[in-house]
Order: C-alpha cells, then sequence, then structure tokens
C-alpha cells in the first residue's frame, strides 16, 4: 500500500521505501507490547517507566510505518507519518513528539525532567497505538 | 475588544502579522495572500498603501512582486513593536490558552523567541504550571495558533507540586530554562 503523502516525503529525503516485512512487524509490535508492560511495572524508576512506554509508542509506530512498505530511521518523522498510517490527529501524535524531546533532554543533557503525569499519558498513547496497529495488520505479530 | 482589534482592521492585522511580526522575511504576493488568507483586492490595497507610505519595500523580480518591511521607514521599530505586542506570541498564546485558565497557574515563553534570538523556522517552547493538564487537550488547543504563527509550539506542563520540586534542585532544566529571559504569558515573571 503507498500513500501520495508518504511518497512526498520519500521524494524529499525524509522517508525510506522498503517492502513490508510481516516478520517484522511481528517483531515490533511484541516488543511495544514487552515494553508497555514494563512501563507499569511499579517498582521500576520513573526514568525507567517513561522510557518504556516511550519506546512502546515508537516500536508500534514504526511497525504501522513497515506495514505501508517505509522506513525512517528519524524518530520525529516515525511519529509524524501516524496521521497517515493510522489516521490519527496531530493532537494524539504530537503527545509522542513531546516525549521524544524530553527523552532526548534526558539522554544528551541529563535532565529527568519527568512527572507522572506524563508517564500516565504516555502509557495510555502507547496502549492506544497498539491496539489500532494491531488491528492495522490484521492480527500478524500475536 | 482585544487590544488589536481597537488599532487595526482584521484585513490590516493579518499583514502586519507576516510584515512586520517576521520584517527579516522577503514575501511572494502570493505567499502573502495564502498567508493571510486575504482576498487578491483587498491584500493589494493593503500592500499598496504600506508601499505608498515607504513602511513596505516592494520589488519587481521576473514576474514576482516581492514584499519587506522597510527598516529605514521612521517608525519601523515602532510598528515592529506594536505588532508583536498585540498579535506576537504572547498574545495569541494568551487567546489560546483561555479556555484552560481555571486549570493554569503560570505559563511561560522561554527559549529562542524569549531571548529574541529567534529565525523564522525556530519553534516556540512554551512552559506550563496547572493542575489536570493533558498534554493531548493543550496541545488541542495550541495547534490552530502553530498554523498562524506558522511555527512549532513545545508544551512542557509541570503540576505546581513538580514544578515547586524542580525550582528547589539547583541543576533542574526548570531552573536553567527559568535562569534565563522567558516571557509571560500567564501568572506572574518566574
Amino acid at each position: 500500500m503507498s500513500l501520495r503523502e508518504l511518497d512526498n516525503l520519500v521524494r524529499i529525503g525524509q522517508l525510506k521505501t522498503e517492502p513490508r516485512n510481516e516478520k517484522e512487524i511481528g517483531r515490533l509490535l511484541g516488543l511495544a507490547r514487552t515494553r508497555l508492560a514494563d512501563a507499569q511495572l511499579d517498582r521500576a524508576s520513573r526514568e525507567g517507566r517513561f522510557s518504556s512506554a516511550y519506546g512502546a509508542a515508537h516500536a508500534a509506530s514504526l511497525a504501522a510505518l513497515r506495514w505501508h512498505g517505509y522506513r525512517s530511521e528519524n524518530r520525529y518523522t516515525v511519529f509524524q507519518c501516524l496521521t497517515h498510517t493510522v489516521g490519527w490527529p496531530a493532537t494524539r501524535w504530537r503527545v509522542l513528539d513531546v516525549a521524544h524531546q524530553k527523552r532526548n533532554l534526558a539522554e544528551y543533557e541529563g535532565f529527568l525532567d519527568i512527572e507522572e503525569s506524563t508517564i500516565n499519558e504516555l502509557r495510555a498513547v502507547a496502549a492506544q497505538l497498539i491496539d489500532e496497529v494491531f488491528a492495522l495488520v490484521g492480527g500478524n505479530g500475536i | 475588544m482585544s487590544i488589536v482589534s481597537a488599532i487595526f482592521t482584521a484585513s490590516q492585522s493579518s499583514v502586519y502579522r507576516w510584515l512586520f511580526g517576521q520584517p527579516d522575511r522577503v514575501y511572494h504576493l502570493s505567499e502573502l495572500k495564502r498567508l493571510t488568507g486575504l482576498g487578491s483586492a483587498s491584500l493589494q490595497r493593503e500592500l499598496n498603501r504600506l508601499a505608498d507610505a515607504g513602511l513596505v519595500n516592494s520589488h519587481r523580480g521576473g514576474n514576482l512582486r516581492h514584499f519587506q518591511a522597510n527598516s529605514q521607514s521612521p517608525v519601523f521599530h515602532e510598528l515592529v513593536a506594536l505588532t508583536r505586542k498585540t498579535m506576537g506570541v504572547v498574545p495569541l498564546l494568551q487567546e489560546a490558552l483561555a479556555p484552560l485558565q481555571h486549570k493554569l497557574q503560570s505559563a511561560w515563553v522561554y527559549g529562542s523567541v524569549a531571548r529574541q534570538t529567534d529565525t523564522a523556522q525556530s519553534d516556540v517552547d512554551l512552559m506550563l504550571v496547572g493542575n489536570d493538564l493533558l498534554l493531548s487537550e493543550v496541545l488541542t488547543h495550541l495547534l490552530p495558533v502553530e498554523t498562524l504563527m506558522g511555527r512549532k509550539i513545545n508544551p512542557n506542563c509541570y503540576t505546581p507540586k513538580e514544578f515547586e520540586e524542580r525550582r528547589g534542585e539547583p541543576d533542574s532544566f526548570v531552573n536553567r530554562v527559568l535562569s534565563q529571559p522567558v516571557l509571560v504569558v500567564m501568572g506572574s515573571e518566574p
């Protein structure tokens, strides 16, 4: 399946095309579920739960992109494409972009500026995304 | 009545927002038509008035007419300041965040926009302190302003309790941000 908006991103070099690989999509969705479960572990640190919820959302977003036959190593682009890969409004995928910036602040500048409310919202967004991507790929990767 | 609509007509403010809001930028006529959403006739009327008075430079390159604020005009700095104060980032954000007022304690713009070192591509960094703030809800109110400004807004939300905790840590991100210039959108100076 090819999407006109995503083909435009390929043309300007922000996205690559790569044939769908169902095994890879299954692995990514499996990873998304594992990381979401990690994000719910009470004994884990705040940073650990945040980073797990963020990782879950990224893996699910990438699975959706790969299902349509595209790939990107740029995380912002992977989130941005949710508008087209699962029809998400900007208000929803931009929550992931905000999380991405918080993650960068933590990993590159050591500022662990993560609030419980952010983790809660991120977990809910990731869980919903996993469900929607699972429905999109028609049950692949159980 | 907002300050901007007391001073400017609707078509004036939509033209000033771009020409004097980003005075370094050169615009094509078709670009201004798209950005302002004005019809050709009213846009031409506004631009001709500004060009005749020497407030805006207009020059022709090939088939295209270009427009830019004239930095040599005697009221250039005043117009830029008036535009920024009445329809710049802060008033736009105030209007956009008004529906969340009951939850918000403070809101500040920080980063390059607050330091006035921003370029046309700079994001607007926004720090929000309030109760029960959901990012998705905040974004719902902010995204229309992004379109209006042509810039991305990065909201950063804290509960009052979390904010005070961060304030108490000398090397926190919050303290780094607040040791630099900020623009007050809601509440008081940090």
